[in-house]
């Protein structure tokens, strides 16, 4: 069945578009220079609203999504990246399920891409006529087919456009991936916007400004008692203060201590006598992949749960599920059933109103990232299996094993360390989220974990060209 | 407070330190598993239409600007009416 699925979907794979590989090495500076302009086009289309829209300002459904599918609202990037992850997460976990199968050979490999990119397509279409359909910018019927048409159509297109801009990136004309640049970029906006926002608010205790420091500044220039103007910028409850930007910077730090955990096993080349090195098995082995599958996982039932609870409220088995309100404006906040426990806490003094919220929603983040960790290496194919089949083409053995029980011995550390790696990564996002980190833990370990990855291509492409002042001379 | 400024820079030597000699080892290169966790879907060629990356940004910068044109002539009609 598994063949014949991707055999079934060959002939329409040829009408989906894809970048040509790179003929020529791209230089270091063409490829910072093409992740400038597809960083460019991708911050543009987060600032035009759609055409046609009549309005977007009823309580957002999709609010836990965005920060993950650095999606912006009401704008051409109102899908974001969510249907290339989605499509390249149910392909892949059906692929290690086994339910499609995937040969070894490259052509088998690029018809599986080509499907996942045809179904990333088919995802975008579905999505896009879902949100106009549901209603997400008024009333169909009041706007009207052609408008509604022109609508599905600018997101459908802009769909397209993520899409190969995130292969532009990935088949070498730039660094990294568009999807990890699209987050971290989205990510850090909002810590920059938190910090430094000149929006003013009237909070009842007269104008204050949105942004954590300009607010300090604020406060201490325009308040004749100083002090309490300091823990006013510091501790103030409904804007973002300095506290959370300190935390932020913590967690920042933390991460990036933690990065630099692994073990290193000496292996040796079985050809050449005396080649010896070492491979190392980083403490985040699956780095933020499992904070990725945790949030996506509980942003769709966030979402099912409030569509469910939006037609049929009331219901006993929806409740359960989860009772929201739409209290604080812009977004519905679950406060009864299952999402309830599933979310973070809003702040410390939380914890002790309601301890047993807390204690849920720490193991069901520690559990659900180390499960995550686990079945992502399977999937990824990064096992031990895999990794001691890399090391036999590589020709190197570990020292002091034979071939046979090097599967043995990274048996007993990949496994650890990818639970274990997943264990800290779900720690750290709680921890992240207690202390108030701006833009939520998740959001802040994906923006760190991705940062560090351009760092390691950064240090990679150095060593390549020799130095810093060869990259861009 | 200079004992707090003065202790994580020895760790960050010395990690940085570790990484280099791991990079320049030659067991460093790994395949399409784990790259350390960036999302690699496409890498290998699939069977598709062919377009270079700059039909790709010259398509991305004609569709914005269309959807410019379409704010602003929708400007114009609805003053209009």
């Amino acid at each position: 069945m598994g063949i014949k699925f991707l055999e079934f979907v060959k002939p329409f794979c040829g009408f989906v578009p894809e970048v040509s590989k790179p003929e020529r090495k791209i230089q270091f500076r063409e490829k910072m220079l093409w992740t400038a302009i597809t960083l460019f086009v991708f911050l543009v289309c987060c600032q035009i609203p759609l055409f046609g829209i009549m309005s977007t300002d009823s309580a957002d459904p999709f609010y836990w999504l965005r920060v993950i599918m650095a999606s912006n609202r009401g704008t051409l990037m109102e899908l974001g990246i969510s249907p290339i992850v989605t499509s390249g997460l149910i392909m892949q976990l059906l692929a290690g399920a086994k339910i499609i199968e995937v040969g070894d050979t490259p052509k088998d490999r690029a018809l599986f891409n080509g499907a996942q990119k045809l179904f990333g397509m088919v995802i975008t279409v579905g999505q896009a006529i879902v949100y106009v359909m549901s209603g997400l910018y008024g009333e169909p019927s009041e706007i009207g087919a052609g408008i509604c048409l022109l609508i599905v159509v600018q997101l459908v297109i802009a769909g397209l456009i993520v899409l190969l801009l995130d292969e532009l990136l990935q088949k070498g004309y730039g660094l990294g991936s568009g999807i990890s640049l699209f987050i971290a970029t989205n990510i850090c906006e909002t810590i920059v916007w938190k910090a430094f926002s000149p929006a003013t608010m009237n909070t009842g205790r007269g104008t204050e400004f949105e942004g954590a420091v300009i607010a300090l500044f604020h406060l201490l220039a325009t308040r004749s008692d100083k002090v309490r103007a300091l823990r006013e910028a510091f501790y103030r409850q409904n804007l973002p203060n300095l506290m959370n930007l300190m935390a932020t910077f913590l967690v920042f730090a933390v991460v990036i201590y933690f990065q630099g955990f692994r073990v290193d096993l000496p292996i040796k080349s079985a050809r050449y006598r005396g080649q010896y090195s070492s491979y190392p098995i980083k403490l985040f082995y699956t780095s933020n992949i499992p904070i990725i599958l945790q949030s996506a996982l509980v942003s769709n039932l966030y979402v099912i749960s409030q569509m469910l609870a939006g037609k049929f409220g009331g219901n006993f088995f929806i409740n359960l599920l989860g009772t929201w309100s739409d209290n604080s404006g812009y977004r519905s906040v679950p406060v009864g059933g299952l999402c309830y426990y599933l979310s973070p806490p809003e702040s410390l003094g939380h914890i002790f109103e309601d301890p047993i919220h807390c204690i849920v929603y720490i193991v069901f983040m520690l559990g659900s990232c180390a499960f995550f960790s686990k079945t992502w290496i399977d999937v990824s194919g990064s096992s031990a299996k895999d990794v001691a089949k890399q090391l036999k083409e590589q020709q190197m053995v570990m020292r002091g094993h034979r071939e046979k029980s090097m599967i043995h011995e990274l048996n007993r550390y990949i496994p650890t360390a990818a639970a274990f790696g997943g264990l800290c990564i779900g720690a750290l996002s709680v921890t992240a989220d207690f202390m108030g980190a701006i833009g939520s833990g998740t959001g802040i370990l994906l923006a760190v974990t991705i940062i560090y990855q351009y760092f390691e291509i950064f240090v990679k492409e150095q060593q390549e060209m020799g130095g810093v002042a060869a990259m861009f001379f | 407070m200079a004992d707090t400024g003065r202790s994580p820079r020895p760790t960050a030597g010395g990690v940085r330190q570790r990484k280099g000699g791991a990079a320049a080892a030659p067991a460093r290169a790994r395949g399409g598993g784990n790259n350390g966790g960036l999302w690699r879907f496409y890498t290998e060629d699939s069977t598709g239409l062919k377009i270079g990356p700059v039909p790709v940004l010259v398509m991305s910068l004609v569709f914005i600007a269309s959807v410019f044109v379409l704010h602003i002539w929708g400007k114009f009609t609805r003053s209009r009416a």
